[in-house]
Order: C-alpha cells, then sequence, then structure tokens
C-alpha cells in the first residue's frame, strides 16, 4: 500500500444521510456530504486536503446505506479506482446511529499505519495536513487536535452573568500546544470542573471558549486500542477527547509518583540535573578549602535553591514531553496530547455545520480573497468565475467573489452580488441575487430578489417573488409576488 | 495618636502609603512576644527598613504606619531612625497605633474612621521585601480607575515558576482565575496542600466567566506580595462589611462574590523584580538567603543603603567574594572557614576553626572555638562557646550558647536564653524566657491568626481574645517604662521592673508580653555562670531543663494545635517534603457540570463519589435544604400555595432550578414513608416519619410501604406538579429516584435508607405515572437513555421493564391511531 509508505492514513467520516436535521431542508434527498460548496461536493474539499497530504488511499465512512451508496457512486466517477493518479477511496458504511468514535472503531482493523489521520468530511481547510503529522510525530503525540478560533465570539453573544451556550471549553498551555481540558456541551454549562492536578503540573491553564475543534485529528494507533477497551466512548469530541485529557494526567501522575519513589533523582529531567550538578560544585568548594568537617551536600537549601528564581528551561521540567525519556518506549509512556490552533491570518479552516456556516463558506470559498484556492477554481480579472458557457444578458452584472456555472442563463439587469449560483441558472430580467447560494437548475424569475437565502436544487421564484434569510429545499416552487423572510420552505413529505 | 489638620489637607495629591506593622498572625512566636515581628532583623536590619525604604525609593511621600502590639517599641524605633520628622528622608513616616486591633480589616477601618486616607494608596505589611518599580503597577491601577471608577484594588502578584518556590516562602497555594486581556481577577481561592487528605481533585470554574469574555487562565503559580494598590473605596468596603478580617480570605473572596456591585480587582504580574514577604520562619529563612544572593538589589549588605535606627551608626559592610559580607571590626581568625552567603556585623569575635556558610551574624557576638553555623541567623550580642553545632536556627538577641551544646534544625532560641553545655535542642523546638501561657495558647497578644484553610490555629472565641487583649494592655502599662529596644539593657531596667511582676506574684505567671524579671535575672546569671541565691526570687523560677539541658535558662513553646511546624521552620524544606504527588484515585471525571442530570447520573458518578468526602458538598447541603425546607412545610402544615412560596424563594436565592427542587422533595415524600433518617432522627421533624417502617422483606410490608407512599403522593401530587415545568424535569426526578433506590451519590451513607423502595421500583413509578407526576415520555426518554447505560446502572430499568413496555405498546397504538388520521 503505497499509504504505508507515508506512516499515516486517512479517514474521513463524511456522516449522514439526507435527514441532517442542521441542515434542513437543503440536505432533503442529496448526503450533507455531496452539497455543494463554491459548486462542488463538500466532500471533495477533505479528500483533497488528504490527496495534498499525499495520501493515495483513504477510508470513507458514511453511515446509512442510501447516503452510502450516493456518496459510492459519486467517488467511482470522480476518483475511479483505476488511475493510478487520484485518491483511492474506500467507502466504508455504519449504522446511521453510529457515534464518531464507534465510526473508527469500525475501521479499526483496517488500519495498518502508526498514524492516522481522522477528518470531519464537512471541514474545508488549507491547513498541510502532513506537516502536522510530522510535527506530531516527532513530539510522540498521543493526538493532535486541530483548533479553529471562532469568527464570532461567544462571549458577545451571551448576556453578561449566564454561561455561553454550545461552546467547547477547551483548556491549553500557556504556549498553545497542550491540550489539558476539553469540555463540549451542546447546553450552556454551570461549572467547569477542572482538574487541579492538572493546573498544578502546568501552573497555568488558559481555558477558551471561543475555540473550536475543527474536526481534523491525528491520532496514535494505540488509541485504538483505548476505543476497542473503551466499549461506551461514542463520540470523538464528546467522549474521546475529555477522556483522553483525563487519562493523559493520570498518567503524568503516574510518572511523577514513580518519580517521587525513586530516590536516586531522573538523569533526563534538566532540573534534577541541576540539582546535582550544584551540589557536586559545593562538594568541589568542600574539597579546595580542605573542609571535610561540613558534609556540604546537605547545606540547607542546597537542594531547591536553584529552582528558586530561574525560569525553568523551555519546555523544561515542566513540560511533560521532555519529562518521558526520549529513547523510552512511545507506547508505555504516551506523552500528550497536542494541539494545532489554526491562525486565521494564515490558513483557512470552516466547517459546515448549519445554514449560516453553508452560505457563509460558499461565499468564503468564492472569494479570490479568502478561500478560492480550496476548490482549484481560477479567478477571471474581476476576481469572480463565471463558466463560459453562461450566457449573460444586457446590462447584467456579476459582482467580484461570486461564481457562476456552466449553461446558465442571467436575465437583462440581473444582478449577482457575493453569492454562488450553480449550473444551469435562470435569472429573469432585473432579478437580484445578494448574498445567497442557489444550486442547480434554480429559475429566479424577473423582478425577483434573492438575499442571503440557499436555493436548493430546481427552486423556482415566480415573478415579483422575494425571499431574504431563507432556506428553500429542493423543487419547491415559490409563486409570483409572494415576500418571505426568515423561513424554512420545503415541499411537505408525502 | 491623632493625625493632623494640616496632613489631611495635603494627602489629596500626595502619593501615600500605608504599611500594616503587624501581620495579625502568630507564627514568630515566642519572639514576637517581645519584640514586634517588624523590628526583628533581616541580614541584620530591622525588617521595616526594607519596606520604608523601598516605599521612598518609589517616591511615596507619606506614609502611615499602623502599630498595634508593640506599637510603643515601635514609634520608639521610628522615633530614632531616619524616617523621623525632619531627618535625612523626605518621606514623612506618620505612625496611627491602635493597641485593640486584632486583624488588617479592623486596622483598615481604623485608618477609615480616621478619615486619613483621600486617594488611592499603596497597602504593604511592614515585612515586605522588594525592590519592585511601582511606577508601572500605579500607572495601570490609575488608568483602570480612570476608564472604571470601580477598579478599586490592584494586586501585585508574582508567578513562581517551580512548585518548591511556593514551599520556600511556606506559602499557601492559591488558584487565580484572571481574565488575561484586563488582568481583572475572576476568582482567588486558597487550595488546600497538594496531597492533603481533604484536597479536592477539582476546581469549579464558574461558566458564566465565559460570558463576558472568551478565554480565562487559571494560575495556581501566583504567589501574592502583599502589596496592594487600593483605592479609598477599598477603606470604605471594610467598614461597610465589618466582619471582613484578612484582606485576601474575607476582602477579595467577599468583593469577587459580590459582582452584582460591580467593583473589580485586578492583578499586577511582576516579572523579574523581587517581591516577597516574611510572614512566617520559613520566608524570614528564604528572604534572608534572598538578600544575601542580591536578588533584592539594591537592598543588600553591601550598598549599605539600609541602616539600623537609634544610636547605631552607618553600616560598613564590603563585599567579598562567595557572597560573604563582612563589617570593618570583624575578626575572623585564617582557621575559621566562611562559606558562601555570609553575613556578619562589626564587632562579633569568632574563635578559631569555625565553619560559618549560609548564615547571618549581628553586631558584637562571642563565637568560640571550633564552632559550626550552617543556615542560621544569630542576632546581635549572642555568645556562643566553643564546639557548638549551629544549624538551620535563630537565635535572638543576648542568648547564650554554652560549649559543646548543639542546635538542631528548626530551633528558635528567643531572647536571652541560655542553652546548657553540651546539650541537645531537639529539632524545631522553641525556646524563650516567657513563660507560655498553658491553656490560652491560642489566644494572642499581638498577633491574632485567623484559621486558614488549612487549618492552623482554632482561631479562639472573640470573647477570650478580648480577654487578652485586656491582660496585656494592663501589663503593657505597667511596663511602660521599662522596656527597651535592645534586649542588652536587662540588668539596668530590673529595678523599674519590679512593680511590673504583679502577674507572676499572684501566681498565674501570666508574662507573655515580657519575661518576667525574674527569669530575666536567673538567665542572666545563669549565662555569667554566677551562683544564685538561695531563697532568692531568682531562685524561685523553674526553666525547663530537659529543654534547654541542666545549666540553661528558658521555657519551652510548644506549637499550637495544627500549627505546621516543618512547613513554617526556619530550617529549609527536605526534597522530599518539595515533591507533589496526587494520588491517581483522586482522578476521576472533570469536565462540565450543569443542567444536564443524565451526565450527573451516569458518567459522574465517580466525582460524586469524590465530593461526599468534602464537607461541604454543594449538592448535600442543597439537598439538605430542600428537604428541611419541605418538612417545615408538613410540619406547619402551609398550604399548597404556601409551601410553593417557600420552596420557590429558597430556589430563588440559591440560583438552581426546578427539576433541583423537584427531586429532593420527592426524596423527601419518599422517605416520609420510612423510619426518620439520623439527620432528622432527632428533633422537631421527628414526629413527622413513621416510628418503625414497614418489614419490606415480606409482602405485606411492601404493599404497607407502597400504600404509604400513595398517601403521600396523592397529598403532594400537585407540588410535584407545579415544580415538574418539563419532561427534562421529570427525567431528572426519576433519575435522583434511582440514585435514591440504590444509594448512591449523595444519598450514599445519608441514612435515608432508599433502598426499601428497590423492590417496589416499578410499583412507584405507575403510582406517579397515574398521578400524572411523571408523563409517558419523560418514562420513556428515561428509559431510553438508560438502555445505552453499562449493566450496572440498568438493574432498575431492568425491574421496570414490563411497565415500560407496556407503555411503549400503548404508545404506539397512540401513534397508529394518529398516523390514520394523518
Amino acid at each position: 500500500m503505497p499509504s504505508a509508505g507515508l506512516g499515516f492514513q486517512g479517514i474521513i467520516l463524511a456522516g449522514g444521510g439526507g435527514d441532517d436535521k442542521q441542515l434542513f431542508p437543503l440536505s432533503a434527498g442529496t448526503p450533507k456530504a455531496l452539497l455543494p460548496v463554491a459548486n462542488k461536493p463538500l466532500l471533495s474539499y477533505p479528500l483533497k486536503t488528504l490527496s495534498d497530504a499525499g495520501l493515495k488511499t483513504a477510508f470513507v465512512i458514511v453511515s446509512g446505506e442510501k447516503a452510502s451508496a450516493a456518496i459510492s457512486s459519486w467517488l467511482q466517477t470522480e476518483y475511479p479506482a483505476t488511475t493510478n493518479s487520484a485518491l483511492h477511496c474506500e467507502v466504508i458504511t455504519v449504522p446511521e446511529d453510529y457515534g464518531t468514535a464507534d465510526a473508527l472503531r469500525s475501521v479499526a482493523s483496517k488500519i495498518t499505519a502508526s498514524t492516522l489521520v481522522v477528518i470531519s468530511g464537512d471541514l474545508l481547510t488549507d491547513v498541510p495536513v502532513n506537516a502536522l503529522v510530522a510535527s506530531h510525530q516527532m513530539h510522540r503525540a498521543l493526538a493532535t487536535v486541530m483548533l479553529c478560533p471562532r469568527k464570532v465570539s461567544p462571549a458577545s453573544e451571551t448576556k453578561p452573568g449566564k454561561p455561553p451556550k454550545n461552546v467547547d471549553y477547551i483548556g491549553l498551555d500557556l504556549n498553545r500546544e497542550h491540550l489539558l481540558f476539553y469540555t463540549s456541551s451542546p447546553d450552556a454549562v454551570r461549572d467547569l470542573k477542572v482538574p487541579l492536578s492538572m493546573i498544578r503540573e502546568r501552573g497555568a491553564m488558559t481555558i477558551s471558549s471561543d475555540l473550536v475543534d475543527a474536526h481534523l485529528y491525528i491520532f496514535d494507533r494505540s488509541l485504538l486500542l483505548t476505543l476497542e477497551n473503551q466499549g461506551s466512548l461514542n463520540s470523538l469530541r464528546q467522549d474521546l477527547m475529555p477522556y483522553l485529557t483525563l487519562q493523559h494526567m493520570k498518567a503524568a501522575n503516574r510518572y511523577a509518583a514513580t518519580n517521587a519513589a525513586d530516590s536516586i533523582p531522573v538523569p533526563t529531567s534538566p532540573s534534577m540535573n541541576m540539582m546535582q550538578r550544584q551540589v557536586s560544585v559545593i562538594e568541589g568548594e568542600g574539597g579546595l578549602n580542605g573542609n571535610s568537617g561540613i558534609t556540604q551536600n546537605a547545606l540547607p537549601g542546597s537542594n531547591y535553591v536553584d529552582m528558586a528564581h530561574s525560569m525553568p528551561p523551555v519546555g523544561g521540567a515542566l513540560s511533560l514531553v521532555s519529562r518521558v525519556p526520549p529513547s523510552g518506549s512511545a507506547s508505555s509512556a504516551p506523552s500528550s496530547l497536542r494541539v494545532h490552533v489554526v491562525q486565521h491570518s494564515n490558513n483557512y479552516c470552516a466547517r459546515v455545520t448549519s445554514h449560516e456556516t453553508f452560505g457563509e463558506v460558499n461565499r468564503e470559498v468564492a472569494d479570490p480573497n479568502v478561500a478560492l484556492h480550496l476548490s482549484g477554481l481560477r479567478p477571471s480579472k474581476y476576481d469572480n468565475i463565471v463558466a463560459t458557457t453562461t450566457t449573460l444578458g444586457n446590462k447584467a452584472t456579476v459582482a467580484s467573489a461570486c461564481i457562476v456555472g456552466e449553461n446558465s442563463v442571467l436575465g437583462d439587469k440581473s444582478s449577482i452580488k457575493r453569492s454562488v449560483l450553480g449550473n444551469g441558472i435562470r435569472l429573469g430580467t432585473n432579478a437580484k441575487v445578494i448574498n445567497s447560494v442557489l444550486m442547480d437548475n434554480v429559475v429566479v424569475g424577473d423582478n425577483c430578489t434573492v438575499q442571503n437565502s440557499i436555493l436548493a436544487t430546481g427552486v423556482q421564484l415566480k415573478e415579483r417573488a422575494s425571499v431574504k434569510d431563507c432556506q428553500v429545499g429542493p423543487g419547491y416552487t415559490i409563486p409570483a409576488g409572494v415576500e418571505y423572510k426568515g423561513e424554512v420552505l420545503a415541499k411537505t413529505a408525502k | 495618636m491623632a493625625p493632623k489638620r494640616a496632613e489631611r489637607m495635603e494627602a489629596r495629591s500626595v502619593l501615600t502609603a500605608v504599611l500594616l506593622a503587624d501581620s495579625f498572625t502568630q507564627r514568630f512566636r515566642p519572639i514576637t512576644v517581645e519584640r514586634p515581628k517588624v523590628l526583628l532583623p533581616l541580614v541584620n536590619v530591622p525588617m521595616i527598613e526594607y519596606t520604608l525604604e523601598w516605599l521612598a525609593k518609589n517616591k511615596v511621600e507619606e506614609t502611615y504606619v499602623f502599630c498595634c502590639a508593640h506599637a510603643d517599641q515601635i514609634k520608639k524605633y521610628l522615633a530614632e531612625s531616619k524616617w523621623v520628622e525632619g531627618g535625612a528622608r523626605r518621606m514623612r513616616v506618620t505612625t496611627i497605633v491602635s493597641t485593640s486591633c486584632t486583624s488588617a480589616g479592623e486596622a483598615l477601618r481604623i485608618i477609615d474612621q480616621r478619615d486619613i486616607i483621600k486617594s488611592d494608596f499603596i497597602l504593604v505589611s511592614g515585612d515586605t521585601v522588594s525592590n519592585m518599580n511601582l511606577e508601572p503597577a500605579l500607572a495601570a491601577h490609575m488608568a483602570r480607575r480612570a476608564a472604571d471608577k470601580n477598579a478599586i484594588m490592584t494586586m501585585v502578584m508574582k508567578a513562581v515558576h517551580h512548585p518548591q518556590q511556593r514551599l520556600r516562602l511556606g506559602e499557601v497555594d492559591t488558584l487565580t482565575c484572571l481574565d488575561p486581556a484586563t488582568a481583572r481577577l475572576l476568582k482567588y481561592q486558597e487550595l488546600p496542600a497538594a496531597g492533603a487528605s481533604k484536597s479536592s481533585a477539582y476546581v469549579k470554574v464558574d461558566a458564566a466567566f465565559f460570558s463576558e469574555r472568551d478565554n480565562i487562565l487559571i494560575r495556581t503559580d501566583l504567589v501574592d506580595c502583599q502589596i496592594s494598590i487600593c483605592a479609598p473605596e477599598v477603606l470604605m468596603l471594610f467598614s461597610d462589611n465589618f466582619d471582613y478580617q484578612n484582606l485576601k480570605r474575607d476582602f477579595v473572596s467577599g468583593v469577587l462574590s459580590e459582582e452584582e456591585l460591580g467593583n473589580k480587582l485586578h492583578v499586577y504580574e511582576l516579572h523579574g523584580e523581587y517581591a516577597a514577604h516574611v510572614d512566617n520562619l520559613r520566608s524570614f529563612d528564604t528572604v534572608s538567603q534572598d538578600i544575601l544572593q542580591r536578588w533584592t538589589f539594591p537592598f543588600v549588605p553591601d550598598t549599605n543603603v539600609l541602616q539600623r535606627g537609634g544610636a547605631w551608626g552607618m553600616p560598613t559592610y564590603r563585599y567579598s567574594r562567595g557572597h560573604v559580607y563582612c563589617e570593618q571590626q570583624v575578626h575572623v581568625p585564617r582557621s575559621t572557614i566562611l562559606g558562601s552567603d555570609v553575613c556578619i556585623g562589626a564587632g562579633t569575635l569568632t574563635g578559631e576553626q569555625c565553619r560559618i556558610t549560609q548564615s547571618v551574624i549581628g553586631r558584637h557576638c562571642r563565637i568560640g572555638k571550633n564552632v559550626t553555623i550552617i543556615g542560621s541567623y544569630v542576632h546581635d550580642n549572642v555568645t556562643i562557646q566553643d564546639n557548638v553545632v549551629l544549624e538551620g536556627a535563630l537565635v535572638c538577641e543576648n542568648a547564650h550558647i554554652m560549649a559543646g551544646a548543639s542546635i538542631s534544625p528548626g530551633a528558635i532560641i528567643s531572647f536571652g536564653v541560655v542553652i546548657g553545655p553540651g546539650h541537645r535542642v531537639e529539632r524545631n523546638k522553641r525556646l524563650s524566657l516567657c513563660r507560655q501561657v498553658v491553656g490560652l495558647t491560642s489566644l494572642s497578644d499581638d498577633e491574632l491568626e485567623y484559621p486558614t484553610s488549612t487549618g492552623h490555629t482554632s482561631g479562639g472565641g472573640g470573647e477570650a481574645v478580648s480577654t487578652s487583649r485586656r491582660l496585656c494592655q494592663q501589663e503593657s502599662e505597667a511596663n511602660k517604662q521599662g522596656l527597651g529596644i535592645g534586649g542588652s539593657d536587662y540588668e539596668g531596667d530590673e529595678e523599674e521592673e519590679e512593680e511590673g511582676d504583679d502577674f507572676e506574684v499572684s501566681g498565674k505567671a501570666l508574662s507573655f508580653e515580657k519575661p518576667s524579671s525574674a527569669a530575666v535575672r536567673a538567665a542572666s546569671f545563669v549565662a555569667m555562670g554566677k551562683a544564685i541565691l538561695a531563697g532568692s526570687q531568682e531562685e524561685a523560677v523553674r526553666f525547663d531543663v530537659e529543654v534547654v539541658g541542666p545549666g540553661g535558662a528558658g521555657f519551652e513553646w510548644r506549637p499550637n494545635e495544627g500549627f505546621d511546624v516543618e512547613r513554617f521552620s526556619i530550617a529549609a524544606p527536605h526534597i522530599n517534603q518539595t515533591v507533589q504527588v496526587d494520588s491517581d484515585a483522586d482522578i476521576a471525571e472533570a469536565g462540565a457540570e450543569g443542567n444536564d442530570s443524565e451526565k450527573d447520573g451516569e458518567s459522574n458518578e465517580d466525582t460524586t463519589d469524590d465530593e461526599e468526602e468534602e464537607e461541604e458538598d454543594p449538592e448535600t447541603v442543597w439537598k439538605a435544604e430542600v428537604i428541611e425546607t419541605f418538612l417545615r412545610c408538613v410540619k406547619m402544615r402551609f398550604s399548597l400555595d404556601n409551601v410553593v412560596i417557600e420552596l420557590n424563594g429558597l430556589k430563588i436565592a440559591e440560583d438552581r432550578t426546578f427539576a433541583d427542587c423537584a427531586k429532593y422533595i420527592f426524596t423527601a415524600i419518599l422517605s416520609l414513608c420510612l423510619p426518620a433518617p439520623p439527620a432528622y432522627a432527632k428533633g422537631e421533624y421527628a414526629s413527622l416519619f413513621p416510628a418503625t417502617g414497614p418489614n419490606i422483606s415480606t409482602q405485606e410490608g411492601k404493599v404497607a410501604l407502597l400504600r404509604a407512599f400513595k398517601q403521600q403522593l396523592s397529598s403532594w401530587q400537585n407540588l410535584l406538579q407545579r415544580f415538574l415545568k418539563n419532561e427534562d424535569d421529570q427525567v431528572e426526578v426519576l433519575l435522583t429516584f434511582e440514585e435514591f433506590c440504590s444509594e448512591d451519590g449523595v444519598f450514599e451513607k445519608s441514612g435515608e435508607k432508599g433502598s426499601a423502595y428497590a423492590d417496589i421500583f416499578p410499583q412507584v413509578l405507575k403510582q406517579l405515572y397515574d398521578l400524572d407526576v411523571v408523563s409517558e415520555e419523560a418514562l420513556l426518554v428515561w428509559a431510553a437513555e438508560k438502555e445505552h447505560a453499562d449493566e450496572s446502572e440498568k438493574v432498575f430499568l431492568a425491574k421496570a421493564s414490563e411497565f415500560i413496555a407496556w407503555l411503549k405498546e400503548s404508545e404506539d397504538e397512540d401513534e397508529d391511531t394518529e398516523d390514520e388520521e394523518d
């Protein structure tokens, strides 16, 4: 297997079928993974992330037969198994009620590499995964978690005195390298219970509510064993990560305990080294003075005096990583949980989890200044992308950071701003599309306005209809002259 | 002493400091019985000099020295020092005296009453050693104050980079939560020492902190330097809250818990500069060593900036290699070896072949031949005869150590004590010429210690404290004229002191303000080798010979109960003491604790077990409160509406949810059918419980219990319904019921005997369902939740399986009909 040579394997958790609650009604009939972002299925982005990292194969875990079939067929056309150049994908179907950890457990037997990369099927990022893997392996980390700062501070959305809702509480060390604490709960929590020994170990810990788990994990193979043994862990985010932070702490404690039990200082610890040196210096002095009367190394305070004022060496005694003897077996003493905090100025990272993020991600990927490079499209001189097969009407305008797909017809005086339009779109005369996502074959009648909305495949707007802040399900028809604001419109299932 | 009017006018613009010349603890006893702590020499200079000089260096123009114990000594000292008005320094030093003061809180209230402070001021204790530049901290404080009047205090803290550092200072572990962006203090908590039996494995952090910021910083590595910049409002707060005693424990926690008042505290973190305060003997040792090792520059001996007041003259220290500082006229023979970190005052003579390291020796000491002094502090005019070994000890003025004696680490030899020849003073022994007042040990004349979280002293009842206060006042008045600063003139004072001996004559021997003159005389006779006349007063003094040795003079002072002698010992700690190991078993589940009881019920059981060992598990307290309120309502036969009002009041007061109330109301109803649990077995509510419970091992017993329950439930079903607002609440009650039956969590060891209900679990569920207390949906949600639980947690689900199955069936039927309708 080519990927074995790289030392890591990729797993994409592509999620469920069409009944995704968060993206309803858009996802009706289409698995979330195949919803278009900049006119490409969502799943293609994590696949590209993996193939950019040099992987040749990837496992795609899909829950539910129906979604699995749809994704398999798309993968077969897009990444045919025959060609050598492209990524080879193996689709694995798991029951719909499986959590993310369960899903990972189901592929455990197929993992041969020492490191595995688990990536959520709805993640769009240009963080180089191979670099993360390299750092992970270099530090002999147990797990590396990618964290992504929120664009909107949760505190700004919360009333003073009330705990914020739906945030991840992530405890990091001051260098923002190690994961010390992890709690995520969809509800507001009243108190965080932070293990004291964890803070004592480090001296300080920051807890942030404005970081989110980007759902890109790099795991050591030994974690599969943990998953195997801990059958009750269902979700990576809600069960495994909190569990690991605790286990990690226990391991640290055990390590400290064994250290304490040893009367002989561990030679690899820098602070201990310092002490030994100090003691030997004093002994040397005593010898010079020809004074053997005082047992010099029993001087009061000699054993701790050096620690008193100087900073420990960087990553020194306080860092668990360096405590573990580098030559020691990594499997017996799993070293640490690391994090990678994405800087928005350097890298793009976003997940599609809701209507808002779906629209936002679409717009951002369409914007050459933000993340167009993810889609692999090249902007025109107007900083937008209009397929050559598209017919533009008289005085039709397409602003920058817009995408218009193939075979679309834009009517006279129509205008498109900050929007992504799929293939086969028909815009009527004087139609306005602002801040919206129009999937394939949407028909917008004359004098219509679409603002801040997402229209799924085949939606039709009759003349003078107007939608604002709406999500419209596939095939829905909006009658002429109607105005909708802030609604979810879907065909009633029969 | 009342402040002068003129000063008050000026105080508006000048930079003012308040220096508390009393730390209100008794960790330095018995030394502080005779001498206030701030006048104790720290590397041969009284501690207060370090603080005053540092304040003056920071351009403080006016310093109020608040004196309490030994106020006369402090006043006298200051009057003779360079700080006297018109003296060498520009900073004005004014003393405020209040002998009746027992805590920092009271001191600040007195200062508030006197209305001296008009602007923001610096609050320090008189034992602060620092070289920090106050300017940036002041600027930061003033900038915050300008922006927000409520930013009333800035506390200076310093990070320790190694856990051992805190131990060096004998400090309590503290936990601080900060807002990293504004340095605002959010939480301040003293932690029990790591590894202590009562230590909790968790810190609870209020998630509401995140409503105003996205990041918080939790630190255990900050040490409070006891330097604060305060707004005058701080004094007002102390006056408003007359129960505030300790600056940190009461004031800081009080302000933080009353967030609605809007007062904000901030932290200024010190980097690189030195700040420490000598609040126990351990830190006395540490700070002395730091001074010798020049961390406190410019406050080191050879700069000769600091000088003792009085007729002491200028210091003349000179630096030699290896942190050795000797004054002129120090006689050290060639054969004597001075190791590193040594400071020796003028006029001291050492004999041949002595070895001295890491020690400070005062002026005019006589040290014999072949003496070994390691890590010890020897004050002025001490005589040490030949072949003595001093290790990690503190020897005060005029003490006399006879030939061949050895002093073990941690020993305190107070003023004038004589150690007999060849005697060995045991580890951590404290010796004084004053007799310890047995039975009044927790009381204090000068310094009163409040119990810390680790519980050092019992604190003493307020009444007893005031008694001792009165006593010492009487005595101090009686002795007023006889007090000298140095102990060197004891003999000269003898005549005058006679009158002060009332206490001893009256047989009480309550000599805790100063040693009885007879003891002093006897000690000096012993020291000089003179014979004591038979039948004289001196002969009547019975020293504790077993601790000072034959031919010695002194009494033993036993530490107060609970006083951690090792932790505050002047001797350096052992390395093994420094290793902190938390037991593995402590760590159960961390994470969020909140309204989602599912999690509480299922996965956090270990945690609740843990918490149970703590005395004040909030859940147990809450449970007791709900049950108590409910029982009171039952007893008083309140109408339903009034019961609801009572419980609602409790709910609002404690900021709880409806479900929190409902679940314990329900368990109270359950226990009302059983014999009273131990907590209520006696007292006013006992009559509410049946005297004997049904014998649940028999079928009849079970039926009887169920019937009793049915009766109770039917009378309280409306109440429960009022508190069960939705399905989730009902599920919570079911989970609590489960816990109750399995005597788990808060019900463990509560003696409520909930297991009696275990056998009739499904029947109780049926009752709840029939009386509409719990809905069908809630039952099914509960069952569904439990489906995925561990086997061990499914016990009750299994019991109720039939009932649940029946419910499901009926629901399916319902659904079918609905579908057809659709």
